[in-house]
């Protein structure tokens, strides 16, 4: 098993030297086609709301921090053409948030939407996230 | 200490359980393009859990599961949800990234009861260059299922069937 300073070592020569301070975040993850919300750099618990919604909570919360850290919204892409968003120009959270609530009817994706998410991006003040990597990519020639 | 070994466009290549074959052990890689995208954002705490129990631990996997049951589409692959491979086991150990950047440092954690580790394996086009089975495109805790220990709760929900335990 690695030292901790070993550990620490490794991750620093990751960042070659330069980790920044983290910032609440919102990008979209090509590889795995989803968007993510990520608002606290800590370890952290996914719990699956449905085939499409993840909500994330951090392991070790200090006290007086709230434990909901961010979501995911999962198969990204064919969710924005669904819902006529235009890729190329920044979503706007607020109507990313509506079009989940219309597409899952539901009490548990409601909760979540109303009482996680949007008081979330309100205080980090994320208001967009960019999908245009989700536009389909030139290949090489 | 192991040392990196970057080839290609993966920033380091790693052993794992082959997921058809659990007695056979194939190579898997981290794409540059997905560390990175951990790195821009100053992610310290995930990129110190691959070097703290991915890098190392994979091997430790007890269950292998194929198939994520949600869309997921990668350029004109409409069923790239079929092509991901998912281990799960009950790490011990836990990183969080704390203090500053300058002087931070990953403090070890112990991992709360009842969840286990996953880690997010995409089959890569076969035969490749680099003898890669997959890419490790993420890693994560969940809540264990009480039935079913070092698996994610609900697995028959999320994953497509279960390849094997050991």
């Amino acid at each position: 098993m690695k030292t901790q300073e070993e550990l620490a070592e490794q991750v620093r020569a990751a960042f070659s030297g330069k980790l920044g301070k983290f910032r609440p975040c919102a990008f979209f993850d090509d590889r795995l086609d989803c968007i993510r919300v990520i608002t606290r750099d800590c370890s952290i618990l996914e719990t699956r709301i449905n085939e499409c919604i993840t909500v994330l909570e951090d392991n070790y919360p200090e006290s007086g921090e709230k434990r909901y850290v961010g979501f995911t919204i999962k198969g990204a892409r064919h969710f924005c053409r669904e819902h006529n968003f235009n890729l190329a120009t920044p979503i706007e959270m607020s109507a990313l948030l509506d079009a989940i609530l219309a597409s899952f009817p539901d009490v548990a994706v409601e909760l979540f939407v109303n009482a996680i998410a949007r008081p979330l991006v309100k205080k980090e003040k994320i208001k967009r996230i960019d999908v245009s990597r989700a536009l389909p990519q030139a290949q090489p020639a | 200490m192991r040392s990196i070994q970057r080839i290609g466009p993966y920033i380091d290549i790693i052993e794992a359980w082959s997921p058809f074959d659990s007695g056979l052990v194939v190579k898997v890689g981290v794409r540059e393009e997905s560390f990175q995208q951990l790195v821009h954002h100053n992610l310290a705490t995930a990129v110190a859990q691959y070097y703290g129990i991915v890098q190392d631990g994979l091997l430790q996997a007890v269950h292998a599961f194929q198939g994520l049951k949600r869309p997921l589409m990668h350029g004109d692959d409409m069923r790239a949800d079929e092509g991901v491979f998912i281990y799960s086991w009950r790490s011990e150990l836990d990183y969080v990234w704390t203090g500053s950047r300058f002087a931070g440092h990953p403090a070890q954690r112990t991992p709360p009861p009842n969840l286990v580790f996953v880690v997010l394996v995409r089959e890569e086009q076969q035969p490749n260059d680099f003898k890669v089975f997959g890419s490790v495109e993420r890693w994560n805790w969940v809540k264990q299922d009480p039935r079913l220990k070092h698996s994610p709760v609900d697995w028959k929900e999320r994953y497509g069937r279960k390849l094997w335990s050991r």
